[in-house]
């Protein structure tokens, strides 16, 4: 093929990648002008903070979820529901006897150790990370019940409230992810892990230690998505809603693929989209009295839809 | 049952290599041809394009004077014809007998008949005089008993064209002797056409009667191996030897540092599976030695276990320091680093170049150590500019480059860290005439410092830099050359034959 | 001789006997906590049936190198929309019946055509539709709700002809694993998932396989559903919940891999009653109702890391 025949396809493979980046943005956009056509107000600076505020635990279970499926076409982590709903439960309850910082600290080891226990499963037991990262997610909802005695208790302490809502919680997502941001595109860390996603047999014959990295990567999402239960235990102030934080797992995958993130390529940048669709979907179903089933319903129609643009298999004949 | 084929105009590239042209060929029936030719010559995609496995470019496929379409496996059985490949096509998690009537199981309504499939398979197996565990499964076999299943199978479906791909690779003398008595009765009783492909040649003169000689994908003899010497079949295989090979001429610096000779790397008694026997080799710090050979006879897997990707038993030294290295990752600690041909296990695509060829040296800063753009930046100008790798911006994903360019980005990173060895697995597969000298050029400037293994399944490659040349046959190291030794027909006849005069 | 050793083959020996091992030690284990136990044994094994077809579903699908998470969610669906056309619509005849694999058939279909055709990734993608037949099963019935026919209901408290429904049960399941397991497909199943490229070159059309695999995947989830409607008298969209993984579990320990090629019913078989046990066992230690969720998920941790390690070995 001639160079210049080649550069024609490959301009548009540069296009295509800066499209999905802006594609999320794009319909975040148009739902919020749906939303303002509907429901008057909807585009009001009042009610967009508090988007953003509710945004801010999806959007940190996401960070760790755009690692995850960075790394590889296997690799998935839908604990990411479980370790916050668990936070939720355990931060409440230490909360009554500990002061913030310490309960922080608790809840990020607990994130930690079932992250690590996600990657140790996956990578030396060779347990499907759906599989591990599922019963994890039942290991933490067991644990919670078990600290608790079945009946939570606490509440929401008047910092934490102030954390989880504007600004706070925004100024919070918005640090994380410049961090997050900057790893990925500049750091060896983030370089690893897009040549690990971008081709795992070249990645290990040039001797990348692709084990110990996706543990790490475990290991944060765990304790990403464990702080985003403080922000929820702030914006639910009370114990409860184990069931529907559990669901935001998968709601944590369709955003990042939304954000046009997958093995070896995407940005945070455009899951950041992914999330503020998602989250302002949510609304929607609140405002319109969607009921669960549909709701369940629609984001499982929406995944597939998804992989059949994103992820098939390859012929057998190569 | 004679039937006549004709393969006209064949064709079949991979991207910008071809690996088969203009293909030509007439085959009858009830006769054994021997398919013979040189690394790359492109014998094994003829076999697959035969039976479907590959769809041609061009070209068609006659049986008695009527084209057929072949299009896939399926096609090529209805049309009787089988192969036994040598990368074997076998379902290990199923037992010998399953495999040899896969797909064509006694049934009735679907159900199979076990005891019909008993009778059939004893049957088969008492009439060609074979012994195999037929309820074994096949992941339990030894090598040579999963290539007796393999020709069984193409054996069992009574074929009208037999392929056999290097069939006799891993089967005993005796073992040998009953194949060809059974193809002899096959071309004999059955009019079968056959068509074998081996490397040993004296195999080929024993039970063959037409020698098609293959070079760079075409035909370019058809020799009665009753009138013919082999000594004149290799001369066609070799085709014309230039004489002239461009001596190598050093620059100012590496002239100098050709004194110390220490051994850097030294390797005895190594065995890799069934591939490597018992391999010696030492290389002094400052040498580079050629892997020669035909494809297959133990190069590769001889060089990727001193680097970890496979397991082996024998001792490795560097430095003197006996290793043994479990994974790329520790060999890269030690100073090894290995560059194959294969951009697919070396490459990454969607990566920029310049990160490709920083990927080890990041790696060695540490993980969580930003990356610094001006020396990735410097580096890749570097290598860019010592191997004209043809790109617009350092920032472009190497997706962007041509097959030849990726290789040379390949190449950048293992040069980019200076190691104490380095393990060359015929990394100019592929990639342009030019190109090649240019690659040719940075491996001899950067050898003084290190010891350097070099395998290219096309010799002309290694000739211009190497000290030494070393032939692999049947996984053994079969001969040596030297300093004025080294030339190509030389070395090329030791390949074929199996053995140094 | 031959043909025995062969017949040997076909029933997987040494899986057979680790997962027989397995659930004669933990119905012991039964049986010693609380003597009780035995008289109600046949009921338990009642209840194993519906995670025995859901695990025999998975062992196929498994073999041919895919993975169906969606397992749990269309039995609930295939549950829930027959119990909804008695009660809403006041189809309680023999259709009552059909409809249960009517769903069954069209859940397999998708999933198919899903993996096989369009070739989706198998797990990601029957993640997708088992949220989709979450969704639709409860927006069809947004509780448990019931009753359901009184004839039906009759079969499993009276038993078919006198056969108690536990037996006819598990002659079914023996029947259909080796009306597979005989037929030649089955062996193009194995080759599928074993070696892809070799069954390709034989012949065999794996993509094709695969939907096959699928197909009977989803009859097999609609008949693991005709028993869960009749062990609990309802329909309840959410009884999905955790019957996906422990049907994979089940699998897993019946010898299957999720690189593809093994499988074996029979010892999926007594691994489902085996695992149905242990969730009595749990039960009966009495440890509270709380915990008995962690506990029953760590033990599946457990249980599928040592079969997956020794698998593994090999």
């Amino acid at each position: 093929m001639s160079i210049n025949f080649r550069r024609k396809i490959f301009n548009s493979f540069k296009v295509r990648m800066y499209a999905s980046l802006l594609v999320p943005y794009l319909i975040f956009f148009i739902l919020l002008v749906l939303g303002q056509i509907i429901s008057p107000g909807y585009f009001s600076l009042d009610h967009l903070q508090s988007i953003l505020s509710l945004a801010a635990p999806l959007g940190l279970m996401v960070m760790g979820e755009t690692m995850v499926l960075i790394l590889g076409g296997d690799e998935i982590d839908i604990s990411v529901g479980d370790e916050a709903s668990s936070a939720i439960i355990i931060g409440a309850l230490l909360l009554q006897f500990y002061p913030l910082w310490l309960t922080t600290l608790i809840i990020l080891f607990q994130g930690i150790v079932f992250g690590a226990l996600n990657g140790l499963g996956r990578r030396y037991l060779k347990i499907p990370a759906l599989i591990m990262t599922f019963l994890t997610g039942r290991l933490l909802y067991g644990l919670s019940i078990f600290v608790t005695r079945g009946t939570p208790s606490g509440l929401a302490s008047p910092e934490v409230i102030k954390l989880s809502s504007f600004p706070m919680s925004t100024m919070l997502w918005v640090i994380l992810s410049v961090l997050l941001i900057l790893v990925l595109a500049k750091t060896v860390f983030g370089r690893i892990l897009y040549a690990i996603g971008d081709n795992p047999v070249a990645a290990y014959t040039t001797g990348i230690p692709i084990n110990l990295v996706s543990i790490i990567v475990y290991m944060l999402s765990g304790a990403l998505s464990a702080f985003s239960g403080l922000l929820l235990l702030g914006i639910f102030m009370i114990p409860a809603g184990y069931g529907v934080v559990s669901s935001y797992s998968l709601q944590a995958v369709v955003a990042t693929i939304l954000g046009g993130v997958s093995a070896g390529k995407g940005s945070y940048i455009g899951a950041i989209g992914g999330v503020l669709v998602i989250t302002v979907l949510n609304s929607f179903f609140t405002i319109f009295n969607i009921p669960e089933a549909e709701r369940t319903l629609l984001y499982g129609v929406t995944l597939a839809t998804i992989l059949i643009f994103y992820g098939r298999r390859e012929a057998i004949r190569k | 049952m004679s039937v006549s084929w004709k393969i006209e105009n064949l064709a079949k590239s991979f991207g910008p290599v071809k690996a088969v042209e203009n293909f030509t060929v007439s085959l009858d029936s009830g006769k054994i041809y021997g398919l013979v030719g040189g690394n790359g010559a492109g014998k094994s995609t003829l076999v697959k394009l035969i039976t479907g496995v590959l769809k041609p470019d061009k070209g068609r496929i006659l049986k008695e004077g009527k084209e057929i379409k072949i299009n896939s496996p399926k096609d090529a059985r209805r049309h009787r014809i089988a192969a036994a490949y040598q990368e074997f096509s076998l379902v290990p998690d199923l037992p010998v007998i399953n495999n040899i009537f896969l797909n064509i199981e006694p049934a009735k309504y679907g159900f199979i008949s076990i005891s019909r499939l008993v009778d059939k398979s004893t049957d088969f197996l008492q009439k060609l005089e074979v012994d195999v565990p037929l309820d074994k499964l096949v992941r339990e076999l030894s090598p040579t008993e999963k290539q007796v299943v393999e020709i069984l199978k193409a054996l069992i479906l009574e074929p009208q064209l037999l392929l056999l791909d290097e069939p006799t690779n891993y089967l005993s003398e005796e073992q040998r002797d009953k194949l060809f008595k059974i193809m002899i009765e096959m071309k004999k009783n059955l009019g079968t056409t056959i068509v074998f492909i081996s490397h040993r040649l004296e195999e080929v003169y024993r039970v063959c009667e037409q020698a098609i000689v293959v070079r760079d994908g075409r035909v370019v003899g058809i020799n009665d191996l009753t009138k013919t010497s082999m000594d004149e079949i290799i001369k066609v295989m070799i085709g014309e030897v230039t004489e002239k090979h461009p001596k190598y001429k050093p620059t100012k610096k590496s002239e100098v540092e050709r004194e110390i000779k220490t051994s850097l790397l030294s390797v005895q008694h190594l065995y890799v599976t069934d591939k490597v026997r018992d391999v010696s080799l030492e290389v002094k710090r400052g040498e580079i030695v050629g892997l020669a050979g035909l494809l297959g006879q133990g190069q590769s897997e001889f060089l990727r276990a001193i680097y970890g990707l496979l397991p082996y038993e024998g001792i490795v030294k560097v430095e003197g320091q006996e290793m043994k290295f479990r994974s790329p990752f520790d060999a890269l600690k030690k100073g090894i680093v290995y560059v194959s041909g294969d951009t697919n296990e070396g490459v990454f695509l969607l990566r920029s170049i310049k990160e490709n060829i920083s990927l080890i040296v990041n790696l060695e800063r540490g993980l969580f150590w930003p990356v610094n753009n001006k020396i990735e930046e410097k580096l890749a100008y570097k290598f860019i500019d010592e191997l004209h790798i043809k790109c617009k911006d350092p920032s472009e994903p190497v997706l962007f480059l041509s097959g030849g360019n990726r290789q040379k980005v390949y190449l950048a990173r293992g040069f980019s860290v200076n190691p104490k060895v380095l393990l060359l697995d015929d990394p100019l597969k592929g990639v342009d005439i030019e190109t090649k000298k240019e690659i040719l050029d940075v491996i001899k400037e950067n050898a003084p410092d290190k010891a350097i293994l070099f395998f290219a399944s096309d010799i002309k490659e290694m000739l211009p830099i190497v000290d030494r040349v070393v032939v692999f046959f049947d996984g053994r190291i079969i001969g040596e050359f030297v300093g004025e030794q080294i030339r190509e027909d030389m070395i090329l006849e030791a390949s074929i034959k199996g053995m140094n005069r | 001789m031959k043909q025995l050793k062969l017949v040997e083959k076909y029933l997987n020996l040494k899986d057979l006997l680790a997962s027989t091992i397995f659930m004669v030690g933990i119905i012991s284990l039964n049986i010693f906590v609380n003597p009780g136990t035995l008289a109600y044994v046949g009921s338990i094994v009642l209840l194993a049936i519906p995670l025995a077809f859901l695990g025999l579903a998975e062992t196929l699908v498994l073999i041919t190198g895919e993975v169906d998470m969606s397992v749990g969610a269309g039995m609930a669906l295939a549950n829930v929309i027959p119990v909804y056309a008695y009660l809403y619509q006041g189809i309680g005849d023999y259709r009552f019946i059909l409809l249960h694999l009517a769903v069954g058939l069209a859940i397999g279909i998708i999933n198919g055509i899903l993996v096989g055709l369009i070739r989706v990734n198998s797990f990601l993608g029957t993640l997708a539709t088992s949220t989709i037949w979450t969704g639709l099963a409860l927006m069809i019935l947004h509780k448990p709700e019931g009753p359901i026919p009184s004839w039906y209901y009759g079969l499993f408290m009276y038993g078919f002809w006198g056969i108690p429904i536990v037996i006819f049960g598990i002659l079914v399941f023996i029947a259909l694993w080796f009306l597979f397991r005989l037929n030649k497909a089955s062996i193009h199943f194995y080759a599928s998932g074993s070696n892809p490229r070799a069954a390709f070159i034989a012949g065999i059309d794996v993509n094709k396989i695969k939907l096959l695999a699928f197909v009977i995947d989803g009859l097999l989830v609609g008949l693991a559903a005709l028993f869960i409607t009749g062990i609990t008298a309802s329909g309840d969209p959410n009884i999905g919940g955790s019957y996906t993984l422990s049907a994979i579990l089940a699998a897993v320990m019946g010898g299957a891999k999720f690189t593809g090629g093994t499988g074996d019913g029979v010892a999926t078989l007594f691994a489902a009653v085996g695992l149905t046990f242990t969730k009595n066992l749990i039960f009966s230690l009495g440890i509270p109702f709380y915990e008995q969720d962690i506990v029953n998920s760590f033990i599946i941790l457990v249980l599928l890391a040592i079969v997956i390690y020794f698998k593994g070995e090999r």
